[in-house]
């Protein structure tokens, strides 16, 4: 790797660590940035070369920070790209080189790509036309782009999902769900009720916006909830991953709201744009949790008594699949059980994993840290 | 004289500024220089009974200069109101705005005004004049609400207005003593009735608004100038009859305001921000005390209020004195009367005071006969059972039986803070049982605190978390003990908001909830939901800190500090929250719900003092149960 690219990897390592960048948006888009330099300013010539060079500048990022799952995503959003980008090249070739052979399957076939994988390796000597970097910097770009319309690809389906005179639950504050109601309140006149979240208290930041929006917007505390639960037409969330399994990491409280919702059968609406989908699993619900401060909870000039009590200050909730109605994403509406097939569309199978072993390595030292 | 004896129906004004420690204490040295005048001028006597005095007239102009002192612990609410209007916002901004600017004005012109109607009207202006004089006394010396921004300038000129009104004419006001026995009476009846029609004709029911009405055109500095006009009529009854028809427009004025904040639960009372100057003249100090201590959650907590209430009536019972003509127990309810509305002005009764009261009442109907001393022994007998047995023995029931629940190696979540859990929670730990306790708390109030430092005090180890980790920490935990407000009829769990979170959570994953209740905190009551009966809680207390992202131990610390204090403070002096500015937004409102409801299936059972039982038997203990105990 350059030198030029290696400095801007390093720098983007540290403020994942610092976490000076945090947000699954602003997270997906420097992973992006950072990626294209990589890809456009470093020497390649052969699909593994590439593939390798993409996959440990990601697996830094990805240590720097596991639980910014977006950037892995976006990661492997980027290799899969790389993958097709190839695939089609070899497709392209095949058919010149041999004409009678139709081409074999398209390429969004996914029983294509797992035999096509292992076969790939075998024409590691092909020479591939020059055009292919240039190809593939424009489609990554094209990620970008989409990236970047993804609030108004989610917001436009606002009308859709929200009638007069309805009221909607939220909780914290999730940019994507702002814009969603904001795009709403256009068009329809509905009320909002916002749980704070305590102890981040980004529900009040959300209210404070919507209310500026002109929205008839409420403040509750978080143990309002349930109380007020029976008067709400829709619950609307925001997320910080979707998982493969279409369960949510979402700011702490969004369970017991997405499971009083669930107990007054009122749906719950995730709005999420699809670089949040994550092809991973949770086989353990703290997985991706972060473990805050707790001095937002009981602060250090209570230290008697700190120091005979535990403090927990989970920042995300875990909300499983079966609490969540629907996903609206930038692609539309999809139910929890749609994803595994997003998650084709999105990924390769053989990237999903890539990171795993990584991930379990270094989830225990970051909890040390 | 001994000004116990004296006391009586009336409101023993020294008695009530002694023992209530805010507004109107620096009064008590005054008071107590001057006793006699100190009951026998009372400001609800001078506004109620406008007519009266004059035809009583200058009776006794001696006792008048004394009473300029006494009366001032009423008068010196006025400042209060303001700045109560000003906290809640519920003053049109601009009548503010001229209230303020013209207050001082008003203040140093009213002298002369009142001094020029003292001529014409004598008695009943002089009267007036000296009670604005009282803030003289009182008003600037004390109180944290008296600091309003208008208080300096109205009271030097209500000062002068005083000390006018002393100088110039022989204040008139009636003295008590001066009357006889048969007048004193009738004018008892006259403000009785009085009351009951302010109550009908839509005036708020509590003194306080009512002190305002008739205070406002006396006292100098009224928001409304056209008030201070209403003075210049002769007419007492023209007076009111404008001064009440303002205020109502006022008031639904008000009330409208406060809906548009309140939205879903318009339904329910505004917050209530009770003072001493919400009381009722003739109520006994030690009501009025309680009463303020649960308007500013001193005293919090179903157990706690009820046995405060008790022992506030016990010590009013003890007290009383029977007026002539009537018993004791004939006439204790007309005389516990006032004194209960009172408490419901300073905050919405709890379930179990409400029980609580309703079985002295019981009491007292049944026993109308008894000798006056008999009655009075009685009934301090049966509020002190009830308290023993009811409350006391319960809770001590209730912690043996729920022992047999507590096991080596539990991890028991609890909600909030309930008297009888952290009593169960600290008997197990005394008895030696090994076991984890995890405190859920939440806002504004975390009263989860109390029961972390008891508990952790005792040693007893302990994880603390807010309610937004409910689903963090609910893996671990094998029982949840919960505290009840309530228990209704149709065994939905009256409670702390946000317990029903709790138990849903732990209905969820198949955890047992146990709901610690005594009996009398059942109610009759059915409920399907969290609206139709609920409290809303200061909003404020909702507007956080300077510093909300993960909220700096500085000032949450300020908050905390300011917490204890009168919970109005908060949004008032804290650094800019968030939220600091939502009364100014249009669209933003708060909502601050004390209770929620949490449905009988996620409760698994109920300890009581009658045993354990499923939380859907509440009727049948009403039913059956109870009749039978009682006996």
């Amino acid at each position: 790797m350059s030198k030029g690219t290696n400095d801007l990897v390093d720098d983007l390592v540290a403020k994942l660590k610092r976490r000076q960048l945090v947000g699954s948006s602003t997270v997906a888009q420097a992973t992006l940035k950072l990626l294209i330099v990589v890809i456009s300013k470093n020497n390649w010539s052969k699909p593994n070369e590439l593939l390798n060079l993409v996959k440990s500048v990601g697996q830094k990022l990805i240590e720097a920070n596991p639980t910014e799952l977006a950037v892995g995503n976006i990661v492997r959003r980027v290799l899969h790209v790389i993958r097709e980008e190839y695939r089609e090249a070899e497709a392209e070739k095949d058919a010149n080189l041999n004409e009678f052979q139709p081409a074999p399957l398209t390429t969004s076939s996914s029983m294509y790509n797992l035999l096509g994988e292992t076969g790939s390796a075998s024409k590691d000597n092909v020479h591939y036309p020059s055009s292919l970097r240039s190809n593939i910097i424009q489609e990554i770009r094209e990620i970008k782009d989409d990236l970047e319309n993804i609030y108004d690809q989610i917001k436009n389906q606002a009308s859709l999902h929200i009638h007069s005179n309805e009221i909607i639950m939220t909780i914290g504050r999730s940019k994507t769900v702002e814009e969603f109601l904001k795009m709403a309140a256009s068009k329809r006149k509905f009320q909002v009720l916002v749980a704070e979240s305590a102890p981040s208290y980004s529900g009040q930041e959300m209210a404070l916006e919507l209310s500026k929006a002109g929205i008839e917007t409420t403040v509750i505390p978080d143990s309002a909830v349930f109380a007020v639960m029976s008067r709400v037409n829709k619950v609307i969330l925001g997320t910080h991953a979707v998982l493969a399994n279409g369960g949510l990491i979402a700011i702490s409280g969004s369970h017991m709201m997405a499971s009083a919702a669930k107990h007054h059968s009122i749906p719950v609406v995730v709005c999420t744009g699809l670089y949040k989908l994550s092809p991973l699993y949770p086989y353990d619900e703290d997985s991706f949790n972060v473990s805050m401060n707790p001095d937002s909870i009981l602060g250090f000039e209570e230290g008697d008594l700190i120091e005979k009590v535990t403090v927990t200050n989970p920042y995300y909730d875990y909300v499983s699949p079966t609490l969540v109605d629907l996903f609206l994403t930038n692609q539309g509406g999809h139910p929890p059980s749609y994803l595994y097939r997003l998650i084709i569309e999105n990924y390769d199978p053989n990237d999903q994993t890539f990171d795993l072993s990584t991930m379990a390595e270094t989830l225990p030292k970051k909890q040390r840290a | 004289m001994d000004p116990k004896k004296k006391t009586v129906g009336f409101a023993p004004d020294n008695d009530a500024s002694s023992d209530i420690p805010s507004p109107g204490s620096s009064n008590n040295s005054s008071a107590a220089t001057s006793p006699v005048s100190a009951f026998s001028n009372t400001p609800d006597l001078d506004h109620n009974s406008n007519s009266n005095s004059r035809s009583v007239g200058s009776s006794s102009s001696s006792t008048a200069p004394k009473s300029i002192k006494s009366s001032g612990a009423r008068s010196s609410y006025e400042p209060m109101k303001s700045s109560y209007e000003e906290q809640w916002g519920l003053a049109d901004r601009v009548s503010q705005k001229a209230h303020k600017m013209a207050s001082p004005r008003e203040g140093g012109q009213f002298p002369k005004e009142g001094g020029k109607k003292e001529g014409k009207q004598g008695g009943k202006t002089s009267g007036l004049g000296i009670q604005a004089s009282g803030s003289v006394t009182s008003g600037g010396s004390d109180g944290p609400h008296s600091a309003g921004p208008n208080s300096a300038g109205s009271q030097s000129g209500a000062a002068a207005a005083g000390q006018k009104g002393g100088a110039q004419k022989p204040p008139t006001a009636p003295s008590q003593k001066s009357m006889t026995k048969a007048e004193r009476r009738e004018l008892q009846e006259k403000q009785k009735a009085e009351k009951a029609a302010r109550l009908a004709s839509g005036l708020p029911a509590s003194g306080k608004k009512a002190a305002q009405v008739l205070a406002q055109p006396n006292s100098g500095f009224s928001p409304n100038p056209s008030k201070s006009l209403a003075t210049s009529f002769p007419g007492a009854e023209a007076e009111k009859a404008m001064a009440g028809g303002g205020e109502s427009t006022n008031q639904t004025k008000r009330r409208e305001k406060l809906t548009k904040e309140i939205g879903l639960f318009a339904h329910l009372d505004p917050p209530k921000f009770a003072n001493t100057a919400s009381a009722p003249k003739d109520l006994h100090p030690a009501v009025v005390n309680v009463g303020l201590q649960m308007a500013q959650f001193k005293i919090c907590g179903a157990n706690a209020r009820c046995v405060a209430t008790m022992s506030a009536f016990r010590k009013a019972i003890q007290d009383y004195q029977t007026p002539p003509n009537t018993t004791l127990s004939r006439h204790m309810q007309t005389y516990l009367n006032p004194h209960i509305s009172y408490l419901v002005t300073c905050r919405p009764m709890a379930v179990s005071m409400g029980n609580a009261i309703r079985y002295l009442k019981y009491e007292i109907g049944k026993n109308l006969d008894l000798p006056d001393e008999d009655a009075r022994a009685l009934f301090l007998e049966k509020i002190d059972n009830f308290i023993r047995d009811r409350i006391t023995m319960a809770d001590q029931v209730i912690t043996s039986l729920g022992l047999q629940k507590i096991q080596d190696g539990d991890v028991i979540l609890t909600y909030a803070r309930s008297s009888v859990v952290q009593g169960l929670l600290l008997a197990a730990h005394a008895k030696g049982i090994k076991f984890k306790v995890i405190v859920v708390d939440s806002r504004p109030r975390f009263e989860g605190k109390q029961l972390l430092r008891a508990l952790a005090t005792a040693g007893v180890p302990c994880t603390y978390v807010l309610l937004t980790a409910i689903g963090h920490v609910m893996r671990e935990v094998n029982k949840v003990i919960l505290g009840a407000h309530s228990l209704l009829s149709n065994g939905a769990l009256y409670s702390r908001a946000g317990t029903a979170v709790v138990a849903m959570s732990a209905h969820e994953r198949k955890i047992p909830v146990i709901v610690c209740c005594e009996t009398y905190k059942f109610s009759d009551r059915v409920q399907l939901d969290s609206f139709v009966q609920n409290e809303i809680g200061n909003p404020d207390e909702l507007v956080n800190d300077a510093n909300n992202n993960f909220g700096h131990s500085s000032t949450r610390w300020q908050e905390s500090v300011r917490g204890g204090l009168s919970s109005t403070t908060n949004g008032a002096t804290g650094a800019a929250g968030v939220l600091s500015g939502w009364k100014e937004s249009r669209d933003l409102k708060l909502l601050n719900l004390l209770y929620d409801l949490t449905p009988s299936e996620f409760v698994t059972v109920v300890i009581t003092e009658v045993g354990l039982i499923p939380c859907t038997s509440v009727p049948v203990i009403l039913r059956e149960f109870l009749p039978m105990m009682q006996q």
